[in-house]
Order: structure tokens, then C-alpha cells, then sequence
């Protein structure tokens, strides 16, 4: 199936995503990241399948294209980036 | 690499042209009774692990909404700073938000000076119908985006510069779910729902009406011709958010209206 651009998305989880990774290369610059760790509260309307698949789009061609995303589901309305592992 | 250097170990190339200034920590005597074949500091002993090529792990422990949530700080201080009190208007499309402003701005515009931002994901309709409703607007269009972010706050803050003393309105877009997430420095979240939507949209969309400081309840001049009970809505507003106030009225008739306008008066 053809990956849809991301500016086809209209879901919040797209805004997280973008987020996630500008607050990553703005700390770690150009290394490469292997691992992404988010925690997201199921409090929160959050859905993780969606966080993985905007991860998927908009990493690419990045310094963390290709990293693995981890996603702790967790009982309450945390929204953070627990950890990143770079090589 | 080396988690404290980024140096890849012994035998990386660039071990041995190292010019970064942190401290080698060496905590053992060296004999130096060998030849040294080079002449850098003995930073190969440094006791930091140098594990070849092995990934580092870097706690963050940071909120992914960090960057807006510092926007949205700032443009609460910045509306502090001036005096004006924001409200952030939310609801699924239709609810009748444009409506009771424009009514809004009628009733209250010669008293108060009010100032709209109307989000939307396309036209600027709203903001022409609020310019023609008597106050200033700008529109902030989001694309396919589904929700203002406080970015786009602080843009449209600055463009519409509201004077000292007065009411903003943030008509956010037409949507239950995302714009909950978003900070943008308001005062108060105030959700709109009608009696043309399920009188179960509080549970349907928890978190939208948890923040929520005010629920309007909005269209009750319809009442006598839809299947929907008021008491059941309250409950159920009330099951997700026990503070929140409950407000019933009618844009369009004017019913209610005064509570609107009293509460309003509160904020300001």
C-alpha cells in the first residue's frame, strides 16, 4: 500500500509525531537514532498505532529514519520521550 | 562509542587526533616504562566504558508537548501582560460556536471590545461573519490540520493585538478530539455541545469535556422537536468533569443568554 504524504493526515498524532522528533534533533542533532521510547497515558486520546505509523513517515530520510519506536502504554495522561538511543 | 566522548575506543582513528576538552579521569598510576610511539594524552585509560560501536541510551524524560506548552505559556503571560482574557471555544462542527459569537458580539460589543481568531481548515467565511458581527478577527486556516496549536495562537495574538481590557475568543476547529490536547493559553476551555448532538457526547469524548471549564449547551430553542434530555446530558458532563458549570441556551432565540453574559463578566 502506497504511504500516504503526511499532509494528508489530518489526526493530532501526526502534530505529536513532529514533535517528538524536532524535540530529538534539536537536542541530538544529526546522530543517528536507533531507538525512540514514548510513554503515552491512556488517558489520553491518543491512539499509539497512529503514533507509529506517522513515526514511519516522517522519519524518513531523516537521522532517525529506520529507528525502532517503543511505545509504553501507561494508566495515566503522561505524554513524554523517555528515551532515545543513538549509534 | 564511548557514551562521554563520542570517540569510538581504542583503535578508532580518531582516538588519537583528540582535541575535545573534557576531563580524562585516571585513576591508577602509569608506569610509562614502555615506548610510546605517540604523543596525545594517555586518554585510552580514561575509566569511562568504551564498548566499540555500541548504541548509547539518552534519557529525555521530556514532555512531547513540551515546545507548545512553552508557547502556550508565553502567550498566557502575554495576554496577562495586557489585561485581555482568552477563551477557548471547542466543539464538533455545527454546534453552533460562529452563531453565539456573532450574537455574542451584538449583545456585548458596545460595552466590552472583543477580538476572535477563528480557526478553521479552510475559508475565512468565520472571520468575515464575525468582522460583519462588529468586532476584529483574524483567521488562522489549518489546512488538514485538525486543531489551533499555541504557535498558531501566538501568530494570531500578535495580528490581532487585542487592547487592554478586553474579551478573546479562540473559536478552535470544529472537533472533539484533538484540540483537547493543546494548550494555547487561554483562561478557560469553554465546550459547546447542541440538543441536536447525542445527550452521551460527554462520555463519547472524555477528554474534551474534562478540560472544559463551561459546557454551553446550545439550540434549546429546538428542544420541543428532538429526542434529547437535559438531565441525562448534565449527567453525563458531570460523570467525566463533577466541576464543570453547565450552561443551556439558545444563540438563535436568546434564551439563556443572560447566564452567557454574566458569566462572561466573571472571566473579564
Amino acid at each position: 500500500m502506497a504511504m500516504p504524504r503526511p499532509e494528508m493526515m489530518a489526526v493530532h498524532e501526526l502534530a505529536l509525531t513532529e514533535s517528538v522528533i524536532e524535540q530529538i534533533k534539536e537536542r541530538l542533532g544529526d546522530a543517528q537514532v536507533v531507538r525512540v521510547r514514548l510513554a503515552i497515558g491512556r488517558l489520553q486520546a491518543v491512539l499509539p498505532d497512529a503514533v507509529r505509523f506517522s513515526f514511519e513517515v516522517c522519519t524518513q530520510g531523516t537521522s532517525l529514519d529506520g529507528a525502532t519506536l517503543e511505545i509504553l502504554e501507561t494508566p495515566g495522561s503522561e505524554l513524554q520521550i523517555k528515551e532515545v538511543e543513538v549509534k | 562509542m564511548c557514551a562521554t566522548c563520542g570517540c569510538s575506543g581504542v583503535g578508532d582513528p580518531r582516538s588519537l587526533e583528540h582535541d575535545h576538552d573534557h576531563e580524562h579521569h585516571h585513576d591508577h598510576e602509569h608506569p610509562h616504562d614502555h615506548d610510546h610511539p605517540h604523543d596525545h594524552a594517555h586518554h585510552d585509560h580514561a575509566d569511562h566504558d568504551h564498548a566499540p560501536a555500541a548504541a548509547r541510551t539518552i534519557s529525555f524524560e521530556q514532555a512531547i508537548l513540551a515546545k507548545n506548552n512553552r508557547l502556550a505559556a508565553e502567550n498566557r503571560a502575554w495576554l496577562a501582560g495586557r489585561g485581555a482574557t482568552a477563551l477557548n471555544l471547542m466543539s464538533s462542527p455545527g454546534a453552533g460556536k460562529t452563531t453565539l459569537l456573532e450574537r455574542t458580539i451584538r449583545d456585548l460589543g458596545t460595552k466590552n471590545v472583543i477580538a476572535v481568531i477563528e480557526g478553521d481548515q479552510e475559508t475565512r467565511r468565520d472571520a468575515d461573519r464575525i468582522r460583519s458581527a462588529g468586532a476584529r478577527a483574524v483567521q488562522v486556516n489549518t489546512g488538514t490540520g485538525c486543531h489551533l496549536d499555541a504557535q498558531m495562537g501566538s501568530g494570531a495574538l500578535r495580528e490581532l493585538d487585542p487592547p487592554s481590557g478586553s474579551l478573546l475568543f479562540i473559536e478552535n476547529v470544529g472537533n472533539l478530539v484533538c484540540p483537547a490536547l493543546f494548550d494555547l493559553g487561554e483562561g478557560a476551555r469553554v465546550v459547546i455541545a447542541s440538543v441536536t448532538e447525542g445527550e452521551d457526547k460527554p462520555l463519547k469524548y472524555p477528554h474534551m469535556f474534562r478540560s472544559a471549564r463551561l459546557v454551553v449547551l446550545n439550540k434549546i430553542d429546538l428542544l420541543p422537536h428532538v429526542a434529547f434530555d437535559v438531565d441525562h446530558f448534565a449527567a453525563a458532563a458531570r460523570e467525566v468533569n463533577p466541576e464543570v458549570e453547565l450552561l443551556p441556551l439558545s444563540a438563535t432565540s436568546g434564551a439563556g443568554l443572560d447566564r452567557w453574559y454574566r458569566w462572561l463578566a466573571d472571566r473579564i
